[in-house]
Formats: C-alpha cells, sequence, structure tokens
C-alpha cells in the first residue's frame, strides 16, 4: 500500500471519529441544557404555586394564576375543595424535590414536587409541577439531523481536501524516486532533483552525497585500474612477443620437453594478451568516443585472426563485405568469438568463419558467423551468455561481455544460435560501408537525409 | 624504395628495444628515445617518417609532444594504455585519433606501421583505382587526362589517399588543413566539393567518399 494511501486513510479516520466525537458531544450538551431550563422553568413554578398556596386564597375552588391553575389533591389522589371556613394549614414546607418524568405521568415531562407537612410531621400533601418535554425532544431531534448533515457535508469536503493536499505534498517524494530510478548504477551521474529544502530535500541531499561518493569511489578505481593496466602493458607485450619467438625459434639446443614446455608458455602468454585487453576494455568508461573508424573488408580481417588457428574453415559470401568499424576492436571482437569456439569445438578443424555482404534479412549490414561443432549451449546459458562473468561451455566470463561492449559501441549486434548438442553460431552484424558511402558534400546532411 | 626511418619514444626500456629491434629485423632505419625530451631532440635533429610515441612519458606529457611532432607534420602512431589518456586523444582529434591501446601484440603494432608507411613512402605516387596522383607536382592522372590540383586539395586528396579507408571527421580535417582555424565553417566541404569536380574532369569518379554522419575517406 503507499504511503499516500495509508496517509489518506488515517487521516479521513480521524476526520471520522472527530466529527462523531463532537456531535456526541453537542447532543449530550445540549440535552443537559435542556433539562436544566426546563428544570429552572418547574421550579419557578413551583415557586409560584408555593407563593399563591401561602398567600391561601380561600373560598375559591382554584387558585388562578394568568397562565397557572392549582388543584389541590389528597394523599389518596382525590381532589380536595378547600373549606372556605377552616384555618388555613400552616404547612412546612420542605425542600423541592426534583424527578426524571414519574411513572404515573405518561410521557415525558420534567417534574418538580415539594411535600407539605403539618407542623407535628404529618405530610399534608405534595405540590407537583410537571412541564412538558416534548417540545425539548423534538428540538433536540431537529439538531441532531442539521448536526448529523453538516456533518456529512464537512467531512467530505475536509476528505477531498486530504486526499488532494496528500497527494501535493507527496508529489515531491515521488519525483525523487522517479529521478533516482533514471540513475544508471553501472554510471551513477548527478541526481536532478530540485526542491525545497524540506524532508524530501534532505532525502535528495542525502541520495546525491551517496552517488557522488560512488562516483568518486568508481573514479579511483579506474585510475588505480589504469595505473595497473599502465604498469603492465609493457611487460605483457614484451613477454608475450619474446615467447612467441622462441616458441617459433626451434632451437636445436633446446630438449623436446621445453620446447613443448615455450609453446604453451607462449600460449598461456598469448591468453594472458588477450585477456588484458579484454579487463580493460570492460574497465573503461565510454567507447564510444574512442573508435577509430575505417572502411574495413572484413573478408580480409576474418582472414587475418583465423591465421592464428590453423584449420579453421573461411568462407565468403556476398561481393561487398566492407564494413565501418574499428578496425582493432573489431579484431578483438573475432579473436574473442574464434579463440571460444575453437574451445568449444576442441580443435580449429571444427569451427568455420563466414563473412556474409547484405542481404535482405540484413540490408546495410555485413555479418560475420562464427560456427563450432561443439556440444552447443543449453537454452539458459544462451539467454546470459554475453552478460558479464557468466560462463558457459566453451566461453569465458569476460570475452562474450566484451565482444557485445565492443560490438554494440560499433553501432552493431551479435547474438548466438544454438541447438545443445549440435554446436553454436555466433554471429556479429555491422554497419555495411557501401550503405554510408556516398557523394554529397555535407556528411551530416547526408546523415540527415540518411534517416 | 626506401625503409623509412622510425622514432620511438618509450619509456619502457625492454618494450622499446624490443618494438626497435623487430622494426629493425623489418628493414627499417630505427632512433630509440627513453623519455619526452630526448625524442623531442631526436625530432628536432633529423627528419623521420614516422614517430611511435607511447603517451605516458616521465619528463613531459606526451600529449604535449605530440603537438610539437605534429607541428613539424611528423605522422605519429600513438601507444597508451590510459584510458584517461584516450579519452583526451579523442577530444584533440575529434575521432580520428591514431592509436593503439597498450598492451599489444606485437604483430599488430607491426602491421599498423607497414601500412602507414607503405602510404608514406609508397614513392611520391599515391594510387586508388586508376587514379594516380603525383604528390609533389600535384598531378592527379587517369587514362591518360591529368589536371593539377591547387595546393590544400591537393593535401586533402594526399591525406585520403595515403591512408586508405580510414575515415577523417570534418574536425579532423580543418585539423590538418587549416591547424583548426578554417576561414568558414563550410571550407572542408567546399574543398570536398571542388576536388571531386577537378578529379571528374579526369573522368575519375567515387574516390573522396562521404561517410555519412562520420567524415570522409577513400575506399
Amino acid at each position: 500500500m503507499l504511503l499516500r494511501d495509508r496517509l489518506t486513510l488515517i487521516v479521513l479516520a480521524i476526520l471520522v471519529a472527530t466529527v462523531v466525537a463532537m456531535g456526541a458531544i453537542t447532543d449530550a450538551a445540549f440535552s443537559a441544557f435542556q433539562r436544566q431550563e426546563l428544570a429552572q422553568l418547574a421550579e419557578r413554578d413551583l415557586a409560584r404555586v408555593d407563593a399563591m398556596v401561602r398567600s391561601g386564597t380561600p373560598g375559591g375552588t382554584f387558585l388562578d394564576d394568568e397562565t397557572m391553575r392549582i388543584e389541590f389533591v389528597s394523599m389518596a389522589g382525590r381532589q380536595m375543595l378547600p373549606d372556605p371556613g377552616a384555618d388555613p394549614l400552616p404547612p412546612v414546607a420542605e425542600e423541592t424535590v426534583m424527578h426524571d418524568p414519574l411513572p404515573d405521568l405518561a410521557g415525558a415531562w420534567m417534574v418538580a414536587s415539594r411535600t407539605w407537612r403539618t407542623p407535628s410531621g404529618v405530610e399534608a400533601g405534595t405540590i407537583r409541577i410537571a412541564v412538558p418535554m416534548a417540545d425539548a425532544i423534538a428540538v433536540r431531534g431537529t439538531l441532531r439531523r442539521a448536526l448529523a448533515t453538516t456533518a456529512a457535508l464537512a467531512l467530505a469536503v475536509a476528505a477531498a481536501a486530504a486526499v488532494v493536499t496528500m497527494r501535493r505534498a507527496l508529489r515531491p517524494l515521488q519525483r525523487l524516486a522517479q529521478e533516482a530510478r533514471a540513475v544508471d548504477p553501472a554510471n551513477p551521474g548527478a541526481l536532478a532533483y530540485r526542491g525545497p529544502h524540506d524532508e524530501v530535500g534532505l532525502v535528495a541531499d542525502a541520495l546525491a552525497r551517496t552517488l557522488d561518493g560512488i562516483r568518486a569511489h568508481r573514479e579511483v578505481e579506474r585510475e588505480r585500474l589504469a595505473d595497473v593496466a599502465h604498469e603492465l602493458a609493457a611487460p605483457i607485450t614484451v613477454v608475450t612477443h619474446h615467447l612467441r619467438r622462441l616458441a617459433r625459434a626451434r632451437s636445436t639446443a633446446a630438449t623436446h620437453e621445453e620446447r613443448e614446455l615455450l609453446a604453451s608458455a607462449a600460449a598461456a602468454a598469448d591468453e594472458l594478451l588477450v585477456s588484458s585487453q579484454d579487463l580493460l576494455t570492460v574497465a573503461r568508461g565510454d567507447l564510444d568516443d574512442r573508435l577509430s573508424w575505417e572502411v574495413v573488408d572484413l573478408a580480409d580481417v576474418a582472414h587475418q585472426v583465423a591465421a592464428a588457428y590453423p584449420g579453421v574453415r573461411l568462407e565468403r559470401e556476398g561481393d561487398d563485405v566492407r564494413a565501418l568499424v574499428d578496425p582493432v576492436r573489431f579484431r578483438q571482437v573475432l579473436r574473442n568469438l574464434l579463440r571460444n569456439a575453437v574451445r568449444a569445438a576442441g580443435r580449429p578443424k571444427g569451427v568455420r568463419v563466414r563473412v556474409l555482404g547484405p542481404t535482405p534479412a540484413w540490408v546495410d549490414r555485413v555479418r560475420v558467423e562464427v560456427e563450432d561443432d561443439g556440444p552447443g549451449l543449453s537454452p539458459e546459458t544462451r539467454q546470459a551468455v554475453f552478460d558479464r562473468y557468466v560462463t558457459g561451455a566453451g566461453t569465458t566470463g569476460l570475452g562474450l561481455a566484451v565482444v557485445r561492449r565492443l560490438v554494440e559501441a560499433m553501432g552493431g549486434r551479435v547474438d548466438v544460435r544454438s541447438v545443445a548438442g549440435e554446436g553454436a553460431t555466433f554471429f556479429v552484424e555491422v554497419g555495411s560501408a557501401a550503405a554510408v558511402l556516398d557523394d554529397t558534400d555535407d556528411p551530416d546532411s547526408a546523415l540527415a537525409a540518411g534517416n | 624504395m626506401r625503409h623509412g626511418t622510425i622514432l620511438v619514444i618509450e619509456d619502457d626500456r625492454t618494450l622499446c628495444a624490443l618494438v626497435a629491434s623487430e622494426l629493425r629485423e623489418c628493414g627499417y632505419e630505427v632512433v630509440e628515445a627513453t623519455s619526452g625530451s630526448d625524442g623531442l631532440a631526436h625530432a628536432a635533429q633529423r627528419p623521420f617518417d614516422l614517430v611511435l610515441l607511447d603517451l605516458n612519458l616521465p619528463d613531459v606529457d606526451g600529449l604535449e609532444v605530440a603537438e610539437r611532432l605534429r607541428d613539424d607534420e611528423l605522422p605519429i602512431l600513438m601507444m597508451t594504455a590510459r584510458a584517461d589518456v584516450e579519452s583526451r586523444l579523442a577530444g584533440l582529434y575529434a575521432g580520428a585519433s591514431d592509436y593503439l591501446p597498450k598492451p599489444f601484440d606485437v604483430r599488430e603494432l607491426m602491421a599498423r606501421v607497414h601500412a602507414r608507411l607503405r602510404d608514406r613512402l609508397g614513392g611520391d605516387v599515391l594510387r586508388h583505382g586508376p587514379l594516380e596522383f603525383e604528390v609533389v607536382t600535384r598531378t592527379a592522372r587517369a587514362d591518360g587526362k591529368s589536371v593539377t590540383l591547387p595546393a590544400r586539395e591537393g593535401e586533402l586528396l594526399r591525406l585520403l589517399l595515403a591512408h586508405k579507408g580510414r575515415v577523417f571527421s570534418r574536425d579532423e580535417l580543418e585539423h590538418r588543413l587549416y591547424d583548426g582555424d578554417p576561414p568558414a565553417s563550410n571550407t572542408v566541404q567546399v574543398f570536398v566539393s571542388q576536388l571531386r569536380r577537378r578529379l571528374a574532369q579526369i573522368g575519375v569518379d567515387q574516390v573522396v567518399r562521404t561517410v555519412r554522419g562520420k567524415g570522409y575517406t577513400v575506399a
């Protein structure tokens, strides 16, 4: 669940709880106030009645005020007529008692009562004032409805505002995430995020610092590698060359065994040379701007490279197999493919190199296929074979990664066709020279026209 | 045909000696220098047909040596193991720098040297198909017809013919013909166009080719 949704839900829950609580409290308070007012009303009326009775207007059936009528009721509930001749009772009023609706009064009433006693303590009667609560309850209902409507409206508006605010507030975070995703882990550049110096800004700063650190670290590594390369370059070149010469010299002074050792050392040195070249290719940064373009006959290149493996069959189809490549890099590509193929086949004779000019299947391209009759590749290996350090039957970890890197830098593509048990065919396609050669004056306008 | 004289500037003595001995074996005359100042001193004393230059020298910056040698119009083949130097090179010569990354296969180096010198020393006449170009008199001939080229067009044709197949970017040609400061932005274009017209007069076409998006070449 997204942080945005989670926060929105939390805010909404808080809003709902607040509104419900406010409604409940308002309702309770309102009821309490109503009761208080009604009680005061009842008490006031009771006081008035009390006063009327005390001042006693004997002789009438009723004591009448403008808004009130008083009846005298016996303890048994019988209505009593005041006796005009009798002395008025000198009653003693007790405390007023407030009742919630009494059981004998149907409906909701606010009741106030006061018991009268003779001085000897005998109960003489009770004055009871009942005020109806129906109106108050109706008002309370109206208030509840109004409250519910207002709360629902407020809740809807607040919820919408919360959603929008949350989205807006979290947008910088999303932008930062996008920026972070756009960073190439292989070559981390600067973070493009620009925003206020808030919490997101702090995260962006931290991320930028991390990226800077990684970049600096890579730079140091690259420097170190360059130093190592520089240190190793000369000795490797020298050792390889001398061993090769010694192995070729077939000195009569050397025993058969020594010659074997020399040959093996020379072969190993050759590997060392090629591998160190590959290693440097992978370790270096961008290749594109260091390519030296030439129009090269790929059949010639194949011929030169295959010379290192007598027995490899060479074939050519098509008249024009010239391509636009960096010749040194392309030789490195072919050498890798050929070395792998010979390893896979177990012998040079099991390898065939075909150089194919443009055909309808690969217009504008020249293609070189290196085919071996080795064990072939399983589908899984075939998928991963160009990844760095993945090794499969007859392949080196670095070699094919280098091949792909170089070929792609030259604007070409490399792939493999293989069925396990039936050998493998690696093929490289690079731009045909014929396709990019013309006689316009401006190479760049030709590019525009070509596109 | 003489074999040519080569100056090798390389601070690793063993490698320097090895390259020199290989070159001598092939018949070239070789002068060895193990520092930049040493190399520049040799270059000042006598003409060379080619300089093999290690870019990582103990005393003078290799690129500076290269710049000074270029002023004397010496062809240079640069050798380097350092990627950073390579990038600077690329910036300097806009994609057409002539260098060999280290470590290299000595056979590869020899092949490069042979190719470079074959073109340069192939006498004073460079050929491509029916076209013959006499460098000194700047005369182009084909099928019994001939035309004399103006100085800069002649230099342009010589460069392209001497490095057949290699693609020269417009920047590099500006650098070579005008020291990087051409009178107009389309100068190279205009030269190429005029050169093609003159060659067409002697029936030669499709020699100086445009490589889409990259530059010019003879192929």
